[in-house]
């Protein structure tokens, strides 16, 4: 038998020397704002922030109320009353996490089939508070923006960029017109929406990271015209790493249950899409579409006090009729009981 | 939503991200010994990824599906170009490497697809013959004679003293 190592290593050999040149962004596509973010000068009312920012967040690690320079632009109102109260505590009777799962008592005739499911969390660690502003409109509200402060860490940290704005670096996540804005020490303040980055820098000049004793929280000075804060600094619950869920067997619907937010409109805040007010048996739902890559309808809801549970799907056939009818079909059940009848 | 989606957060740009960090540098370098043109292969491998980024949430096993999609890529675009192939290899020659091998490109480019595919993911990427069988969509016993009937004809037309450095 012809010895062909020869052969192998000068094919494998010639393979190392190709080169290779990653271009990431061709294939997910950043948007337009944070190409513009890299080679525009940050207007003048930002730069004050910005030292500001670095002072409070060096100093967040001390004890008792910060006081931070205060964002001085021009386009912004003193509406950020509400956010300047201690934090929410998360609820009491709240459940532990990866205690309670999503269960549908039958399944409606459209969706031919439901299965348990597993998920990964999101990685939160430490303590973390989270308030939203948004402009109210109708029954709903626009260009929700989500501002918080967290001292641990979260998955959505791994894929960030990093970019500098009038000398100062940031760190940035893109999905679509969603924008993630967070600075790079700790505690760490970050802001998010599907707004223009000018907007969410606007916010987070208006920021600040406030301590007292073991408790961390924002508060916001000023917010942009035409917004108002929607959900009051809420503390968020502790995270999980694995996420009981139900989903399609073709996953184009998944029923999650993502109690750690306390608040639905916290919550559905958190997409940057428009939202509008529903109710689902008699209780507040929040329902909105994402359009990323693809149009994603969700609903969140809260079906008993301390309990969030959200359906999304990609299938255009369904309406949010359909999602509120399933939402009243479904219910938080103990993980024992979710194993016992969801187990193959 | 938010942090909390694995649709609208960055947790799919992340995953993916990884993903494609992983599997780039494989499949670009077995990309352009099977189609003998690094600008090509780049591309080639480029629309796949696209495709499974658009699929992510549904995907279970993305790397065999790549993997099966690229070849795919390049047996298809080898057909679209038969006439123009070797014309496109040798404009895109300089670009493959700093210090390209040309002899065992051109030898590499006389094998049928079959045989250099299979010459290639066995030996570049290391897959079994069972995973060259699912990735070229043909059966597993067809792989072994097609692998030594590669190496046979890469042996006879490459003259060792012929190497690029």
């Amino acid at each position: 038998m012809t010895d062909h190592t020869a052969i192998i290593d000068r094919l494998r050999n010639a393979a190392e020397r190709i080169e290779v040149t990653p271009d990431l962004d061709r294939i997910t596509e950043p948007t337009p704002q944070l190409q513009g973010a890299l080679a525009r000068t940050t207007p003048r009312s930002h730069r004050g922030f910005l030292a500001a920012a670095c002072v409070a967040l060096i100093a967040a690690g001390g004890v008792g109320m910060l006081a931070s320079q205060q964002y001085s632009g021009g386009a912004s109102t003193a509406e950020g009353e509400s956010s300047r109260q201690p934090p929410a505590p998360v609820p009491e009777g709240a459940p532990a996490p990866d205690s309670r799962a999503p269960a549908v008592a039958s399944v409606p005739d459209w969706l031919d089939d439901l299965g348990p499911a597993f998920r990964d969390g999101n990685g939160r660690s430490g303590r973390w508070v989270s308030t939203a502003l948004a402009v109210p409109v109708g029954a709903g509200y626009d260009d929700p923006i989500q501002v918080s402060v967290f001292d641990g860490e979260y998955n959505g940290r791994s894929d960030a960029e990093t970019i500098e704005i009038d000398g100062q670096t940031f760190e940035t996540v893109q999905v679509g017109a969603w924008q993630q804005l967070a600075t790079i020490t700790t505690p760490t303040l970050v802001a998010n929406g599907a707004v223009p980055l000018d907007r969410l820098i606007e916010v987070m000049s208006a920021a600040r990271i406030t301590t007292n004793g073991d408790d961390i929280s924002v508060m916001l000075d000023s917010i942009p015209d035409g917004y108002q804060v929607i959900v009051a600094p809420q503390v968020l619950g502790n995270d999980t790493k694995l996420r009981r869920t139900l989903a399609s067997h073709t996953a184009e619907l998944a029923i999650n249950e993502v109690s750690d937010w306390v608040d639905p409109l916290l919550y559905a805040s958190g997409t940057g899409t428009d939202i509008e007010r529903l109710a689902v048996n008699g209780s507040p739902a929040w329902t909105g579409i994402t359009n990323e890559r693809f149009p994603l309808k969700f609903l969140v809801w809260s079906p008993e006090p301390g309990i969030l549970l959200e359906i999304t799907t990609t299938d255009d056939n369904r309406s949010i009729t359909d999602l509120v009818a399933l939402a009243e079909r479904t219910e938080a059940v103990p993980i024992d009981a979710w194993n016992e009848r969801y187990s193959e | 939503m938010g942090y909390a989606s694995d649709i609208a957060a960055p947790r799919v740009r992340s995953e993916f991200a990884r993903f494609y960090a992983d599997e780039l540098v494989g499949q670009v370098r077995s990309a352009t010994l099977i189609v003998g043109s690094q600008p090509l292969a780049h591309d080639l491998v480029h629309d796949v990824f696209v495709t499974i980024f658009e699929r992510w949430p549904d995907i279970d096993e993305p790397g065999p599906l790549l993997q099966r999609s690229v070849v795919n890529a390049c047996r298809d675009a080898l057909r679209r170009q038969r006439t123009a192939t070797q014309f496109l290899r040798r404009q895109h020659r300089l670009d493959v490497s700093t210090e390209p091998d040309v002899p065992l490109f051109d030898a590499l480019a006389k094998l049928p697809f079959n045989h250099r595919a299979a010459v290639v993911l066995r030996y570049y990427a290391g897959l079994t013959e069972a995973e060259i069988a699912e990735r070229l969509d043909c059966r597993p016993g067809s792989v072994g004679p097609w692998i030594r009937r590669g190496l046979d004809r890469l042996s006879n037309d490459l003259d060792p003293t012929t190497e690029n450095p």
